[in-house]
């Protein structure tokens, strides 16, 4: 049945470059944690978490390492077993200075004691949540417990399996694997919610994910439904459009129009909270990329640097010439590769030379590709004039803060203008402008 | 390793280049420039040859003078200089081919502020500009082809000629250059179509509108778009990028104007060809119809 339920979006890979992904088909490795990590204690948003161990002190896998600090924050817990060598400053994937616990690995992996939930139900999977420091794991790191404890009444869990970005199949991976807990964590969070079902979204070029996606259900309010396989089919807002029909209005969370949506990595962390008492200590992660040659599903300790990565990884680091974490659309340039990878961290791409060479821009043309692209029906090529000269009224008119920040006008210019860029500043002046406004 | 390279995202960005873009509108006119030779005899390649050497070397010293980045090589100079050729009779003297592009390079693309920043199409503005110049110069140029019509041109007032259907769409009567011959025009469509440099959306709506007009006028719509500058205005010169709206309203706006006002000029207007006017008054509406209309956003919220 043809719903035309997707505005924009592009295509960034042709048939031939996705058949290329051969690491699709490569199973999660686990990565041994090496020497020294060091986990930061802003992987999440809101307020870092308060260190709650003192150097000299011996931690166990699993055990909480720093405490949430406020309602938007989260708990963070130990990947190694080790004495805490030094609680300082280091950087994090955007290069600033974070507040990090440094543990020395003492390889043996002793484990704290787990402590399963006993009686499943909304309030107790809900702490679990809180207690076992799970965040969004597709990227936006948002504490989960304070995104179930919405007032909204939410009729429809939403599970994003649609990993949209290029050149990453950690999620897909997952999916394949771990398939039973995806699907009993989805049925934790109708449960934490009250939700009558559960939708689940992949994207078609999965096609052996949603097959062992649709062998595990057998809860009749719980679909997988077949996505089309469109950047970025994986956005909130769209994915919501496309699955149920509502439209998320501009300022609003999925929660106002009835709906939640998690990650499948997140759902899969869900339920080793609960039915098994494991903190997040860990993700998988892709890495790839045309300086790395081909691609690997790690599953990284949290707190293993980006260098530590690429030394197990046996990288050679001269043709390393551009290091995201992420995705190649919305991910982030690593300027500095002693950050450690993060509950977010979905992707590492090592891009040569060719790839990391950033163009030059030329006269707009004004051939409409950006406007046909975006997925939220902007003009960015307007957006982009009127900031050029800090036209103030403009950003309010043209809805700049309404950019989810795609990036798809920046990858269809034939100009190779950096759309995204200056939208991204008017979006922040036209938020000004509002929040001075509504004082 | 070295320094990494750090920038904003995305990191990945489409192959499709202005440059590219611009080569894509040159094979589509490739057709309609082989058709002008087999039709009108070699004399068009002079005049097409002309045309593009000067546009390029008008940008090129324009640039120069005028201390900006050499824009030769985005091949839109010789896009117009072909555009502008193809709408010229064969037999026009060539320093008058000059003067025009001249004019559509420096005056209506580089005076404005360069690529992207004219208003109005330079190859049709220079074409109007040589027709009020330079009318005298513009006579009948019959085709050199066997079995050609010959005489006065279909879209004269008063044409009795009675060209069949098949002969317009075949171009061998005489006409401009590339406007002629239909075959090579709908080969160029499709090409552009198939390239995804141009969408259906203009061409479609602006022919539609005048064979609408043409019909509650009495004229006969089928000859409306078989003879004259319609078909090859609405493929190649209405869905210029620059000087047509960005929204998809907007365009479907601008084309059936630019229909309607075609037959309206042809009709009851001074001029026997409308479409090169219509389409420059549209140039003309296009700012401010991207002013007004603005897609819906996704979720969007009317402001109290």
């Amino acid at each position: 049945m043809f719903r035309k339920r997707c505005r924009g979006g592009i295509h960034p890979l042709n048939k031939k470059q996705e058949k290329q992904i051969t690491w699709r088909d490569s199973h999660i490795e686990i990565m041994p944690a090496p020497e020294k990590i060091y986990i930061s204690l802003a992987q999440h948003i809101g307020k870092p978490a308060t260190p709650c161990v003192e150097k000299g002190q011996f931690v166990r896998v699993g055990e909480l390492i720093a405490k949430a600090d406020g309602v938007v924050s989260a708990n963070i817990h130990s990947s190694v077993s080790g004495t805490v060598v030094d609680i300082l400053l280091n950087p994090n994937l955007a290069g600033n200075k974070v507040p990090t616990v440094v543990i020395d690995n003492d390889n043996q992996y002793l484990s704290a004691p787990l402590t399963p939930v006993e009686n499943i139900n909304a309030e107790s999977i809900i702490k679990a949540s809180a207690d076992m420091g799970i965040a969004g794991m597709g990227g936006a790191t948002f504490p989960t417990h304070v995104k179930l404890s919405t007032k909204d009444k939410i009729d429809t869990v939403i599970i994003n399996g649609a990993e949209c970005e290029p050149f990453l199949t950690a999620d897909d991976r997952l999916m394949r694997e771990y398939a039973q807990q995806i699907i009993e964590g989805a049925l934790l969070l109708k449960t934490a919610l009250g939700a009558q079902r559960v939708l689940i979204g992949v994207e078609e070029n999965k096609p052996e994910a949603i097959e062992s996606l649709r062998a595990v259900i057998r809860d009749g309010d719980v679909q997988v439904k077949k996505l089309p396989k469109r950047y970025p089919m994986g956005a909130e807002k769209q994915l919501i459009y496309y699955l149920t029909g509502r439209t998320v209005k501009s300022g609003q969370l999925p929660s106002s129009q009835g709906c939640v949506v998690q990650n499948v990595a997140t759902v899969n962390a869900l339920y080793e909270a609960v039915y098994m008492g494991r903190p997040v200590t860990g993700r998988v992660t892709t890495v790839a990329g045309s300086a790395f040659g081909g691609g690997r599903n790690l599953f990284i300790p949290i707190g293993t640097r980006i260098c530590d990565v690429l030394t197990y990884l046996g990288v050679e680091n001269a043709r390393v010439a551009k290091i995201i974490s992420g995705g190649p659309m919305m991910g982030m340039a690593v300027p500095d590769i002693n950050a450690s990878i993060t509950k977010g961290s979905s992707g590492l791409l090592l891009l040569d030379e060719n790839d990391a060479a950033l163009p030059s821009e030329s006269p707009c043309i004004r051939c409409g590709r950006c406007v046909e692209a975006c997925p939220m029906s902007l003009m960015p090529m307007r957006i982009d004039a009127a900031q050029r000269i800090d036209s103030q009224n403009d950003y309010l008119s043209l809805r700049a803060y309404d950019c989810i920040e795609c990036g798809s006008c920046t990858f269809v210019c034939p100009a190779k203008r950096y759309l995204v860029q200056s939208v991204r500043i008017a979006k922040s002046k036209a938020l000004a402008l509002l929040r001075e406004g509504k004082k | 390793m070295g320094i990494l390279r750090v920038s904003s995202s995305p990191h990945l960005r489409s192959s499709v280049t202005t440059k590219r873009i611009m080569i894509d509108v040159l094979i589509a006119l490739f057709p309609c420039v082989i058709a002008s030779v087999v039709i009108f005899g070699a004399q068009s390649l002079l005049v097409l040859a002309v045309s593009v050497v000067t546009a390029l070397m008008s940008e090129y010293l324009c640039c120069r003078v005028m201390k900006r980045k050499n824009s030769v090589g985005d091949m839109s100079a010789a896009v117009t200089g072909v555009l502008l050729a193809l709408t010229l009779p064969a037999n026009i003297p060539l320093y008058v081919a000059a003067l025009g592009a001249v004019f559509s390079v420096v005056i209506v693309k580089q005076l404005f502020g360069g690529l992207g920043n004219n208003i109005f199409n330079p190859a049709l503005a220079g074409r109007a500009f040589m027709l009020i110049c330079f009318a005298a110069q513009f006579s009948n140029c019959d085709p050199v082809i066997q079995d050609a019509v010959t005489g006065a041109t279909p879209m004269a007032p008063g044409y009795s000629a009675g060209l069949s259907y098949w002969q317009l769409t075949l171009g061998a009567y005489p006409g401009a250059m590339g406007e002629t011959c239909i075959i090579a025009i709908v080969l160029g469509l499709v090409y552009l179509l198939v390239r995804r440099v141009i969408s259906y959306r203009i061409p479609v709506f602006m022919v539609g509108a005048s064979v609408l007009t043409s019909a509650i006028v009495g004229r006969d719509p089928i000859f409306e778009i078989l003879a004259g500058g319609l078909l090859f205005g609405a493929i190649f010169m209405a869905t210029d990028y620059v000087t047509s709206p960005m929204s998809k309203l907007g365009q479907v706006i601008y084309a059936v104007l630019c229909g309607v006002l075609t037959i309206l000029i042809r009709e009851f207007g001074a001029y026997p060809e409308g479409t090169m006017f219509a389409i420059l008054i549209m140039n003309a509406a296009t700012p401010l119809i991207d002013k007004l209309i603005r897609p819906r956003v996704f979720g969007e919220v009317k402001a109290k």
